[in-house]
């Protein structure tokens, strides 16, 4: 079919992810379009493609088809199948098939697929590369706020950080998060959990990324909210980048490097005190 | 007036330096787990007594899902797996009905299952959810 650039995907099409496809979602950077990776997190063998843009906020939906073009393109999505009426014929090539999640095809009818989305166990890494390599100020470091109600997590991201060059500070409720956007030096790199005591992480995230100051911050999920919905979500929100609880701390670095624009080989650059 | 340091936050000066740090602090996070457990056992007792609803079973939520969020990374996978199943179950329950014995059976199984895979973590205090 990708013979004709004039393919026209139809409302019907199922597609799959091919391990291509996994791997973009999982090495932790990426240079696809917001709307690729929204696709990405949706595309599972079961969500057909007017459900796809049903999901797809207004602006981005002209641009589904083309991007179902890149990506079938680009060999990280294959057809998997089509509806036809209110009946689904699937070919289910992808490993997160409707039998590995133990849902029947019939569920997914209703809906188009949606209901999928909602399903745990959704686990990624995703980080989107910033062209713009973020830069330490003269004689200091780069600084992440790491908002986790978590103590010893939150203790151990800042030491972990820290080792690699990072000035870390640690926020676990509201207060602390207000109170650390307001000090200096502004962070140049926010770690963000979503269920916190007395906040919502998609809150403090739509409210970064709206901000005439702060939205240029680069934002990264890290939460334990491993549903496609909540990835899309952070998506949509903005943020560059969304890793699942539990991680490893080698693929959150490389994805703090990724949405920093920083060289993987290298430490961020500062004057590292007492290390 | 000497300085008190704090036991983790430390100068880190290699990667041995850091695997150690980390193996404390994982060292007192299982440590932490059976208070943890405790309070689970709590809000299970509170939920039995309320029907199943109420500012328990939202404290229950949140506290399986920092488990399910942390305890992976220090080490405790079955703990966080079985936290993140607990979780789900949470998740995926229809709110506006009412529990019937086979809902609570199944959130007492999943919460048991919790507490057995702290207890292997956390050797020498046994805890269970009444």
């Amino acid at each position: 079919v990708l013979q004709h650039m004039s393919f026209q995907p139809g409302d019907g099409d199922v597609y799959a992810l091919t391990s291509k496809g996994e791997q973009e979602l999982n090495a932790g950077q990426t240079l696809r379009s917001h709307v690729d990776l929204e696709l990405l997190v949706c595309i599972d063998g079961k969500v057909n493609l007017a459900a796809l843009r049903s999901r797809i906020p207004g602006a981005h939906a002209a641009r589904v088809a083309d991007s179902i073009r890149g990506l079938l393109l680009d060999g990280l999505i294959s057809p998997a199948g089509k509806t036809q009426g209110d009946a689904l014929e699937f070919t289910f090539t992808s490993a997160r098939s409707a039998q590995a999640h133990g849902e029947s095809a019939a569920a997914a009818e209703a809906d188009g697929g949606l209901s999928s989305l909602q399903q745990q166990g959704y686990y990624v890494r995703i980080a989107r590369r910033s062209s713009k390599a973020r830069v330490a100020p003269e004689g200091g470091q780069l600084s992440v706020v790491i908002v986790e109600d978590e103590d010893r997590l939150g203790r151990f991201l800042g030491q972990f950080l820290a080792l690699e060059g990072f000035a870390t500070r640690l926020a676990r409720n509201r207060g602390e998060i207000i109170a650390e956007f307001r000090r200096a030096p502004r962070p140049d790199l926010v770690l963000l959990d979503v269920v916190l005591p007395d906040a919502d992480g998609f809150d403090i995230l739509s409210k970064l990324k709206s901000h005439a100051v702060l939205g240029e911050l680069p934002v990264i999920m890290l939460t334990a909210r491993a549903t496609r919905d909540s990835v899309l979500r952070g998506l949509m929100l903005g943020a560059d980048g969304y890793v699942t609880k539990p991680f490893q701390m080698e693929v959150l670095l490389k994805a703090i490097q990724t949405v920093m624009g920083l060289d993987a080989e290298k430490k961020a650059p500062i004057h590292r005190h007492g290390v | 007036m000497p300085k008190k340091k704090h036991p983790y936050i430390v100068m880190v000066s290699d990667a041995e330096a850091f695997r150690q740090a980390l193996a404390a602090m994982a060292a007192e996070y299982r440590a932490s787990l059976p208070a943890t457990l405790a309070h689970i056992s709590a809000l299970m007792a509170t939920l039995r007594q309320d029907g199943y609803a109420g500012a328990a079973l939202a404290m229950l939520r949140r506290e399986l899902h920092t488990l399910a969020g942390s305890a992976g990374t220090f080490g405790c996978d079955e703990v966080g797996s079985a936290a993140a199943h607990a979780e789900a179950f949470l998740d995926d329950f229809d709110h506006a009905r009412s529990w019937t014995e086979l809902d609570c059976a199944q959130l007492d199984e999943r919460v048991a299952a919790v507490a057995q895979n702290i207890n292997n973590v956390a050797p020498g205090r046994p805890a269970s959810i009444p």
